[in-house]
């Protein structure tokens, strides 16, 4: 602010590209690192450096892509699997979410309710899906039902855990101040408790949506015909490896578009943890 | 306030004990203590003499060990909005305006929307917030949040407020801001306040009654009126005009010191000499 007067010269083009890259700096140098990886990739196929069957060109990889995208894979559009699988992990993170955080808030503040609780989260939550996957299947049956939850269970208990959490390290202070402002018990919960436990609870939901994306494959191995993580399954079966490798691609991008939204929604719903590291 | 000898609450050999291990704490031994309408008392006390656990008692957060505590003759049980707090940290809800936390306690009274407006606006003014209403907590600095802890304590209208050491996190220029405030608010409000401090200077500046407490146990020493009290227009820096502040301080500072501090004391004042003589070495 020493010279004003330069503040008032229009910026150029340059100036205005500079002031870019300054501020996206590490964005792009993302973007560059990104970019060089499919460049070795696009380079390595045409100078042949790999084998085609394990490490495909990308020419054959897009092809495949722009085929499911235009015919579908096995009867349905892409689009069909990737929504198939995206109604599972929704409905069965938001159970999670509900439940755990009403749960967890519960536990936190009684240690009986928690005393109670507590080792059978504790218990499963070590399990890999993979071994209790066959039982939800027989309780439950084949259909969306068993794989809702299976997606639930993992989901469940990094929101509840979390919750804990945050629920017990709510200042004392606090709740002792909304006492003497004469709060009743369930304006306690809902208006005090609750926001207090919710950077928390966020961070579970975080949590929990990562783990429970990372189990939609063990979701969708058994007795499905739908669903982006079955489609990569099916395709390396056929050694469709094409599909394989765009298929994992796009969960990728999901996965990191999933993040980013719920972390602007961190944001959002929690301004004043601004300055705690996201 | 048609009487103002009337006793607001009354401590009748208030005993609290503490597990710790196998044994007790003894944290407050046999307190007898009578809050009348309209009085400023500052509970004077080094750390660890009980304060917290009285007020923590007073406010209605926990139950004596032994003693009755009553509140306008009745048995004084659980928190209430009668009686109002503010926390040596402010304790703002942080997802919160400063407007909708003052507006919190009005509406667990249930106060028509406009008329919590005008009461919300009247305290964050009086508080001199006014500009701020619309702010998140940690957008505030510390003695603003400070001032809007305290709005907050007083919008429901409590009858009596008790502080744990407010301004103790505070700079020293924002305190004494913060004192005139207080004790002007108490000028006009004609409410009963309890101020907990281990400020000698605090204590004469703003009490007119002034409690000491010593610790192990925690008990009560000595209750009487504060001379300076009687001065209008003291200012914090200059209570050295008072004739009475000499003495008065030099008594308070004895009374509170326990043989803890005593020691203390002595062992600073020797590690001073120890600096010093290095120093000339």
């Amino acid at each position: 602010m020493a010279a004003p007067s330069e503040k008032k010269e229009p910026e150029g083009f340059g100036d205005k590209l500079f002031g870019f890259v300054q501020k996206k700096k590490y964005l792009l140098i993302s973007v560059a690192s990104v970019c060089t990886l499919f460049l070795i990739w696009a380079i390595g196929s045409a100078l042949n450096w790999f084998n085609p069957s394990f490490i495909p060109p990308m020419s054959s990889v897009w092809e495949a892509f722009i085929k499911t995208l235009t015919e579908g894979y096995k009867g349905y559009s892409l689009l069909y699997h990737i929504g198939a699988s995206m109604k599972r992990l929704f409905i069965a993170v938001a159970l999670a979410f509900v439940s755990g955080s009403v749960l967890g808030l519960l536990c936190g503040m009684n240690k009986v309710i928690l005393a109670i609780v507590d080792p059978f989260v504790e218990f499963y939550r070590a399990l890999p899906p993979l071994a209790y996957n066959t039982l939800i299947v027989l309780w439950l049956g084949i259909g969306d039902d068993s794989k809702i939850a299976l997606l639930f269970l993992s989901a469940f208990a990094p929101i509840f855990i979390q919750t804990v959490f945050g629920a017990q390290r709510i200042p004392a202070d606090r709740i002792n101040g909304a006492r003497s402002l004469g709060a009743n018990k369930a304006t306690l919960f809902f208006q005090v408790i609750f926001p207090s436990a919710l950077p928390d609870i966020l961070t579970g939901l975080r949590t929990a949506v990562g783990v429970a994306y990372a189990t939609l494959v063990a979701a969708e191995m058994i007795a499905s015909a739908s669903g982006i993580a079955w489609m990569v399954l099916d395709a390396s079966k056929y050694i469709q490896y094409s599909t394989v490798y765009f298929g994992i691609i796009i969960m990728g991008a999901i996965a990191i578009l999933i993040d980013a939204v719920i972390r602007v929604l961190i944001r959002r719903l929690t301004p004043w943890q601004e300055k705690n590291a996201l | 306030m048609a009487n103002l000898t009337t006793v607001l609450m009354k401590l009748e050999g208030v005993n609290m004990n503490f597990k710790q291990g196998r044994g007790f704490y003894h944290a407050l031994h046999e307190i007898n203590l009578e809050v009348k309408q309209n009085d400023f008392i500052c509970l004077l006390g080094s750390s660890g003499c009980g304060k917290t656990s009285l007020l923590n008692i007073m406010a209605g957060y926990v139950k004596p060990t032994e003693g009755e505590v009553t509140f306008e003759g009745k048995p004084f049980t659980a928190a209430t909005p009668d009686v109002g707090v503010v926390f040596q940290q402010a304790n703002l809800f942080p997802w919160m305006s400063v407007y909708k936390n003052v507006e919190f306690g009005l509406k667990q009274k249930k106060a028509p929307k406009n008329e919590r407006h005008d009461l919300v606006m009247h305290y964050l003014e009086m508080v001199g917030l006014g500009d701020a209403a619309d702010k998140l907590p940690h957008q505030l600095s510390g003695g603003m949040r400070q001032r809007a802890t305290i709005a907050r304590t007083l919008a429901p209208d409590p009858k009596f407020v008790l502080f744990d050491e407010p301004f103790s996190a505070l700079d020293a220029l924002t305190r004494e801001k913060m004192q005139a405030h207080v004790r002007s608010i108490w000028e006009k409000s004609h409410k009963s306040f309890l101020f907990i401090t281990h400020d000698v200077d605090e204590a004469l500046l703003l009490g007119q009654r002034l409690v000491v407490m010593q610790a192990n146990p925690g008990r009560i020493i000595s209750d009487y009126v504060n001379p300076l009290s009687s001065y209008k227009g003291l200012h914090a820096g200059r209570l050295d005009q008072a004739k009475e502040y000499a003495d008065i301080r030099a008594e308070l500072i004895s009374k509170i010191q326990s043989e803890e501090d005593v020691r203390l004391t002595a062992l600073a004042k020797s590690i001073e000499f120890g600096k010093k003589l290095a120093a000339v070495v």
